[in-house]
């Protein structure tokens, strides 16, 4: 047969994996910033760009979409021309790829900080970077899918069942998360409400950790894995079993992280059941990694390569099981809210996509310099100082989770909760804050040394940034053979084998998401909720901007712990205007859904102006700012129609006076502050967010004064 | 790395990998101890006992194995066991370490409680079924080191033994041995990666039946049968919390409320309430009750009254429209007497920065009406 000879593309594996390590190190740094903001307030510096709300999402971004989305483009930019025996189809394409992702992060990096957010979690960016976000994965989708339509490889390896089932899910995902209704060029309303909006959101964000930080990197496990250890994959049969099982199942797990919320029981109970199911196809990929290492142990002691590889497969095995207990109702009532989730995730993050990358990139760069690596002692002591960082990272993590949730719960004798006041439990569990931080910081000087010893190895070496290699080209016939595996038909489809896996994650989210549309019991109405007012609008969008909800949730549990913490328990229906809901997922400040009426209106004007001066010990940043800048009102008009447009039932006309109501009640809050000492003029941004803050959990406050 | 040290390594491996798996169980057993604590009823279920006489039981007989296999380490022989004894020590902590868990639960778990009475929860049966399992796991394998030792002790032979360590794990992995491997290789090299076509492992297999099993079971009971509903549950809870607070009041001291509260004078009392006053009244009140956002309490004007009562009153109901909050979820009885007879003792101390008066002069023995008598508030004294 005659062999064809082609040249890989290593340049554009090459910049991924740059731009994986910069990122990586910008999005931990970061990450220790804000992980030192809860033990020292004051590293906020004052200032709205660095204060935690803001830059909490600018470190989950980065590290998701920057470090690990680079990261696997690299990975499968080069795994998929080895395993197709192709160039990518385009290097324009590829070009457009990496620039306009980079472009992505770039203008994530601005408007974050900037306060530019949706508020959804894991999907903060507003909508024109959302288009963006769109458009460019469609191209690497196009470029992916051309190079395997002109393959030299007629059947499609497990690694590339993984990247293809990684493109659509996030797709489909993507688009469907970000319908949402533009005010301005950088603000937008979530298309759904409440309830309907949190089952979207986590349904998304749940798949976000299921199709980009997992699917795509068991693809390159399945590559590099093998490859590192030069040894068989171990089981072709559990390749497909749970592959399939995994992507069908991993899409209907969305409502376990919202657990005892507002959540209709029947949506809860599937998201129970499917995450417990996941625990088998989850470890599906971590057998078929560890068992692929059978007789290859020896080599695990001497390779670090390896030893990176191990340890991620280990930490995927343990966040997969700890997972489902996670989505255990009795085990969630207790972990969520709490440090225990962020420990868990980060098990993930830092040990399964972090040591996955680490390997993985000691692996690539002396391949494509063609050069050995430069210290293998350096790569060595950055294994265990990011293995001893992941332990001193989860292990306080895990300890402040269960110490601060058991404080929280715990009543006396009397029938009096045993810590009424919040900060109690936070102060309990600052050394563990501090612990954590010193975690992060030794895995960040793995990465640093990293970065030298790849640099210094790049150095050393010259790029191949055309690697020959030489295949045979696909003949037009195939024979089938005669006991071929039944999977082998869809294996030589990548069209059909797209459309199937489409499907299959179709039925989860669709089995989830539409009952709860149309089925109008889902969510009882509540008669005496009411849309926000104009002025309580500006002020929520002041508490979106600011990231308000990133430490405080906006959903009491239905448990006696937090009833009487926090007051009567929240109900579906007084979420219908909340476009986007704002329930959060962690409280290291108290839950305010019933804020309304709790303190004075002074109370929250200093409280802003210095947290401590209220509320000594705690670890809330200053909001100063919010007390000197002026509200813009100019907005208020576009605003009110776009909630009209989702549906949200202001009066006909209502924007063109709207602006008039919000005068008037700017000014009674004007007038109560000053009752008490306080002067400011009544255009202020503390203003309307003190508006909003005393409006929440009223309405129903009311239904119950009326009964 | 010669075949035997690599024996060693993997044993040590193994042994970690079980240790890891164990403290993750033992830390779900944590966990759930706490829901069990906070969950008053298991108890009341009969299915509960069952479960505790099985491991009890279980217990026993992993100890009589121990105890048999260390008899025949010691007593007679083979130096080639003598490694297999940390493990047998290993196991022995184990069990003594999970038939205190036991001991612990069993305490923690307070009244039973009506409604639910004889029902677990489906993660607690999960739990206790796998502490079983675990126990049915050890189990096998101290017989299988037990058969071991015969087999090498000559009392038997190896092909009679199907208990054998080895055998056991051959029959849950089904793993051809290495050199073995070309059996099972497909024809299928994708850039110089080969796939094997080993069998699914077994023990993977009905783990993943398993949770199938459970997810259904799950589903039918809480959707279609009389799981209870997270409302349910609620209720239940707040309940019970109403039951058990009440019975303790009823053996505790009369508690106070504001009809029959009088001022405490005796000196620990008022140090008592002047801490309380430091950390929940003061960034209110002022350190020395002047006045901040809150009114001076130390003048002689009041605007919901200066009697102890009065004060009693709103401490723990608040006046929430004009910012006091209520406090009656947060301080005891006996702790808002101490604040408030602290309050009563400020009366004419004249601290620094005093807060201008508000309300009217408070006249003691007067009948106060309390019900909200507006005063107007003089907005030119006020700073």
């Amino acid at each position: 047969m005659q062999q064809e000879q082609f040249y890989y593309d290593n340049k554009i594996v090459r910049n991924f994996a740059y731009a994986s390590i910069i990122f990586g190190l910008i999005g931990m740094t970061v990450g220790l910033l804000i992980a030192l903001q809860l033990v020292f307030p004051n590293l906020n510096f004052g200032i709205p760009y660095t204060t935690f709300g803001r830059v909490r999402p600018l470190h989950t971004n980065a590290v998701i979409f920057a470090f690990v989305g680079n990261g696997l483009f690299a990975g499968i930019y080069y795994s998929l021309q080895r395993l197709c025996k192709a160039r990518m189809y385009s290097d324009v394409l590829s070009k457009i790829n990496f620039w306009g992702w980079q472009i992505i992060i770039l203008a994530a990096a601005i408007t974050l900080p900037l306060g530019y957010t949706s508020g959804k979690e894991y999907a903060e960016l507003e909508w024109p970077i959302d288009i963006a976000i769109a458009l460019i994965w469609v191209v690497f989708g196009w470029n992916m899918f051309a190079t395997i339509l002109k393959r030299r490889e007629r059947h499609l390896y497990v690694a590339i069942w993984f990247y293809i089932a990684t493109f659509i899910t996030v797709a489909v995902l993507h688009i469907v998360n970000s319908f949402e209704i533009p005010v301005s060029l950088f603000k937008s309303y979530s298309w759904y409400a409440g309830v309907q909006d949190a089952l979207v959101q986590w349904w998304y964000g749940h798949n976000a950790v299921a199709f980009f930080l997992t699917t795509p990197y068991l693809g390159l496990m399945y590559y590099f894995l093998p490859k590192a250890a030069n040894r068989p994959v171990y089981s072709y049969r559990l390749s497909i079993i749970h592959f399939w099982a995994l992507i069908f199942l991993y899409i209907w797990a969305g409502p376990h992280h919202l657990l005892y919320t507002s959540l209709p029981d029947w949506a809860q109970s599937l998201g129970v059941v499917f995450s417990v199911m996941l625990i088998a196809p989850s470890w599906g990929g971590m057998i078929n990694g560890l068992l692929t290492l059978r007789g290859a142990w020896d080599k695990v002691r001497e390779d670090v390569v390896l030893k990176f590889f191990v340890v991620a497969i280990t930490a995927y095995g343990m966040s997969t099981f700890e997972g489902p207990m996670l989505s255990l109702k009795n085990v969630n009532a207790i972990a969520h809210f709490t440090d225990w989730i962020i420990a868990h995730v980060h098990i993930g993050a830092l040990g399964w996509n972090g040591f996955l990358t680490f390997g993985m990139l000691y692996w690539l760069f002396p391949r494509i310099y063609g050069k050995e690596l430069f210290s293998k002692k350096l790569a060595n002591f950055h294994f265990w100082i990011g293995t001893l960082g992941i332990l001193f990272y989860a292990i306080p993590l895990y300890w402040a989770g269960i110490t601060q949730s058991l404080m929280w719960k715990e009543f006396t004798a009397e029938g009096y909760l045993k810590y009424p006041n919040f900060l109690e439990t936070v102060t309990q569990i600052i050394p563990m804050y501090a612990l954590r931080s010193l975690g992060g910081l030794l895995y960040l000087i793995g990465v640093i040394v990293m970065t030298y010893n790849l640099v210094k190895t790049a150095l050393s070496g010259k790029l191949i940034a055309n690697e020959l290699a030489e295949a045979p080209a696909l003949t037009k016939v195939y024979g089938v053979a005669k006991n071929e595996h039944w999977h082998r038909w869809i294996e030589r489809r990548p069209v059909q084998f797209m459309v199937f896996s489409l499907v299959v994650i179709l039925i989860g989210g669709a089995a989830e998401i539409i009952p709860t549309f149309l089925i109008k019991n889902n969510i009882p109405t509540i008669a005496s909720v009411k849309p926000y007012t104009p002025l309580e609008l500006q002020g929520r969008d002041i508490y979106i901007r600011e990231g308000c909800n990133t430490c405080h949730s906006q959903m009491i549990r239905p448990f006696r712990s937090e009833t009487e913490r926090y007051g009567e328990y929240s109900k579906a229906g007084e979420f219908v205007y909340d476009h986007p809901f704002l329930w959060g997922s962690k409280r290291t400040g108290p839950d305010l859904q019933r804020e309304g009426g709790k303190y004075p209106d002074a109370w929250h004007y200093n409280h802003m102006l210095e947290p401590s001066s209220m509320s000594p010990g705690s670890i809330m940043p200053v909001y100063a700012w919010l007390l000197d800048d002026n509200l813009d009102t100019s907005s208020t008009a576009a605003k009110i129609r776009a909630m009209q447009t989702v549906g949200v039932p202001y009066p006909l006309g209502y924007d063109l006076i709207a602006n008039k109501d919000l005068m008037h009640q700017a000014d009674s809050i004007k007038n109560t502050l000053a009752q008490s000492g306080i002067k400011t003029a009544s255009d202020k941004e503390i203003v309307a967010l003190i508006a909003y803050l005393q409006r929440l959990g009223r309405d129903i406050k009311l239904e119950t004064k009326l009964n | 790395m010669n075949s035997l040290k690599k024996l060693a390594f993997n044993k040590w491996l193994l042994l970690l990998l079980f240790t890891f798996l164990l403290s993750n169980v033992n830390a779900q057993a944590v966990a759930q101890n706490a829901v069990v604590s906070l969950t008053p009823n298991i108890l009341a279920s009969p299915l509960f006992w069952v479960f505790a006489f099985a491991i009890l039981g279980l217990l026993l007989v992993i100890i009589a194995i121990g105890g048999v296999l260390v008899g025949l380490v010691n007593n007679k022989i083979a130096k080639q066991f003598k490694n297999t004894l940390p493990i047998i020590f290993f196991f022995f902590i184990l069990g003594i370490g999970s038939s205190q868990a036991q001991t612990v639960s069993s305490t923690v778990a307070p009244n039973p409680i009506t409604q639910i009475a004889g029902a677990l929860d489906p993660t607690t049966i999960m739990i206790l079924m796998l502490v079983v399992a675990i126990e049915l796991f050890v189990i096998l394998y101290l017989f299988a080191i037990l058969q071991k030792m015969l087999i090498a002790l000559g009392y038997k032979t190896k092909a009679e033994s199907k208990w054998t360590y080895a055998a056991i794990m051959k029959r849950m992995t089904k793993a051809i041995p290495l050199d073995r491997e070309a059996e099972v290789a497909t024809d299928h090299n994708y850039d110089g990666i080969i796939e094997l076509d080993n069998s699914l492992p077994p023990w993977w297999v009905y783990m993943f039946y398993g949770t199938i099993i459970f997810a259904i079971t799950y589903m039918i009971y809480f959707n279609f049968f009389d799981g209870p509903t997270q409302k349910m549950e609620y209720d239940t809870e707040v309940a019970q919390a109403l039951v058990n607070k009440n019975e303790f009041l009823k053996k505790a001291a009369a508690s106070v409320d504001e009809t029959s509260v009088v001022s405490l004078t005796d000196a620990a009392a008022l140090a008592k309430g002047k801490s309380s006053f430091i950390t929940k009244c003061a960034t209110c009140h002022g350190q020395h009750g002047e006045g901040l956002v809150g009114p001076n309490l130390t003048d002689a004007y009041w605007i919901h009254g200066g009697g102890i009562k009065d004060i009693f009153k709103t401490i723990k109901y608040g006046w929430p429209e004009k910012g006091m909050i209520s406090w009656e979820s947060q301080i005891m009885p006996m702790e808002m007497q101490q604040i408030a007879s602290y309050i009563i003792t400020l009366k004419g101390t004249n601290p620094a920065n005093p807060k201008a008066p508000q309300g009217t002069i408070y006249v003691e023995a007067a009948t106060v009406d309390t019900t909200a008598k507006a005063v107007a508030i003089d907005s030119l004294k006020v700073l």
